[in-house]
């Protein structure tokens, strides 16, 4: 049997826990029915859709004919983009940040080669929009603002109260990619004044494939997929039944566990943090210090003249399981666009790990992880 | 930087970074498909099978802990390097 691995990359993905899987597996064999058929194992299963629906709605308190599933985080976001772009022809502007997930800059720069206007908002060194200089770009044109609630690499948590207000006040449809936030901070889309939301279910250890965009009853929104009249006739395809009764089990659990889960995770990553810091005093901790404006369990850390690529390699040669802070473009490995966004120094930028927690770790974890990383940054 | 340098009677081979050494562009393919399953990887993955043969050949000359080592005498098991190894003796500094 091969060894558990340490996992510390709870950002990237979870595993599916024990009570989804348990509430997934009947739909795997005996419950195949297709929604649509009108016959009692589709009736069955349209129902537990329904269910899921209404579930998920209460949570972020949305009404349950505004959620729509779909096929996970990079879909609800091009989605709500591209839909809300193509159903507002007259305003061609659209607002969004320098360090959003991809899905988000790569629909934005789609509908740029279409005509399109997008301004890309600067963010402050700890990841922060400027909300006056929100304001002011915001025009008659604008159709969309689209800032993600919480950011995956460095974990800033945005004012999305002010943000929403300053889109209502302008009249502006608010989108905001809530797939990292949502396991992690209690949302409530009308008093938030959010038009759009998207999440995904791996993110919360609930299945990877499914994910779902909330979407206002007064937005209009063009379909991104279409064909059959699923989804109230707005994402046409079968639907994914098991993995949708998966990610409502999934978010259920997690709202639940929300604040022991916050505080256990916030207190884990102080312990690591402060543990590495003593033995490695010129480390640096990107983005917001460790608590309220930062999720909980992220730690994006980077250290002096090192390679991070190769720290991960050498981590993962010991079992242990983080993020690095490089992506690749056009066949280069560049430093991630958000640390280049929050203006990381040059001798620290190349050096950046991403460090998340999640339900599993524990203490004696994050000790064997503390010993990895100093023993090889400090050799 | 970790320095490696590979000499062969005093004339200078390679020396550089251990990660730019010269690996043969179809070892890194075969690599990626024991790895990936993949004979057209990206940059990123290209990238960690190159620190895998790097990796495999500290390991099997044991470079990190010796003043020095005859390349010659591994020649058979270090293929996968885009180099003559005839003759030639490697440092490494880190």
């Amino acid at each position: 049997m091969k060894n558990k691995p340490l996992y510390f990359d709870y950002a990237s993905t979870t595993k599916i826990r024990q009570e989804v899987y348990e509430a997934m597996l009947p739909y795997l064999q005996e419950e195949f029915g297709n929604p649509s058929s009108l016959y009692t194992i589709g009736i069955r299963n349209k129902k537990i859709i329904n269910q899921c629906r209404k579930t998920i709605a209460s949570l972020i308190n949305a009404e349950s004919h505004e959620i729509y599933f779909c096929s996970g985080g990079s879909e609800a976001n091009n989605w709500a983009i591209k839909g809300v772009a193509f159903a507002h022809p007259d305003k061609r502007e659209i607002i969004t940040t320098k360090i959003e997930h991809p899905s988000v800059l790569n629909s934005c720069r789609f509908l740029e080669k279409l005509g399109y206007i997008v301004t890309y908002l600067d963010v402050d060194a700890e990841g922060f929009v400027n909300l006056q200089e929100l304001e002011d770009k915001i025009t008659d044109n604008t159709c969309l603002v689209s800032i993600m609630t919480a950011n995956n690499e460095i974990g800033t948590i945005q004012d999305i109260q002010a943000i929403g207000e300053i889109c209502a006040r302008k009249g502006v449809h608010f989108h905001t990619d809530a797939i990292q936030a949502i396991n992690h901070l209690p949302i409530d889309v009308k008093q938030l004044k959010i038009d759009l939301l998207s999440f995904s279910a791996h993110k919360f250890y609930g299945p990877k494939g499914i994910g779902c965009l909330y979407i206002s009853k007064n937005t209009k929104i063009e379909n991104l997929i279409h064909g059959g009249n699923q989804e109230r006739e707005k994402r046409a395809g079968t639907e994914n039944v098991a993995y949708i009764v998966g990610m409502a089990k999934a978010i259920e659990l997690s709202y639940r566990e929300m604040y022991s889960d916050n505080v256990r995770e916030r207190d884990l990553s102080q312990l690591l943090y402060h543990k590495l810091k003593d033995a490695i005093p010129d480390m640096r901790l990107n983005g917001p210090e460790i608590g309220n404006r930062r999720l909980p369990g992220n730690l994006n850390i980077s250290f002096k003249h090192v390679d991070g690529s190769q720290l991960c390699f050498e981590l993962n040669e010991e079992g242990i399981c983080v993020s690095t802070g490089s992506a690749c473009h056009s066949d280069m490995i560049e430093p991630s666009h958000v640390l280049q966004a929050i203006k990381v120094p040059d001798d620290y930028i190349k050096g950046t790990i991403r460090i998340t927690i999640g339900k599993d770790t524990t203490e004696e974890e994050i000790d064997k992880l503390t010993e990895a990383i100093i023993k090889r940054v400090k050799k | 930087m970790s320095l490696l340098t590979i000499k062969r009677n005093d004339e200078v081979v390679y020396q550089g970074n251990i990660l730019d050494m010269p690996i043969k562009s179809d070892w890194i393919i075969k690599k990626s498909i024991e790895l990936f399953d993949d004979d057209d990887p990206c940059i990123i993955h290209k990238s960690f099978v190159i620190k895998k043969y790097v990796d495999e050949f500290l390991k099997l000359t044991d470079l990190k802990n010796q003043s020095q080592v005859k390349l010659g005498d591994y020649a058979e098991k270090l293929t996968f390097i885009a180099l003559d190894l005839t003759d030639t003796i490697a440092t490494y500094e880190e």
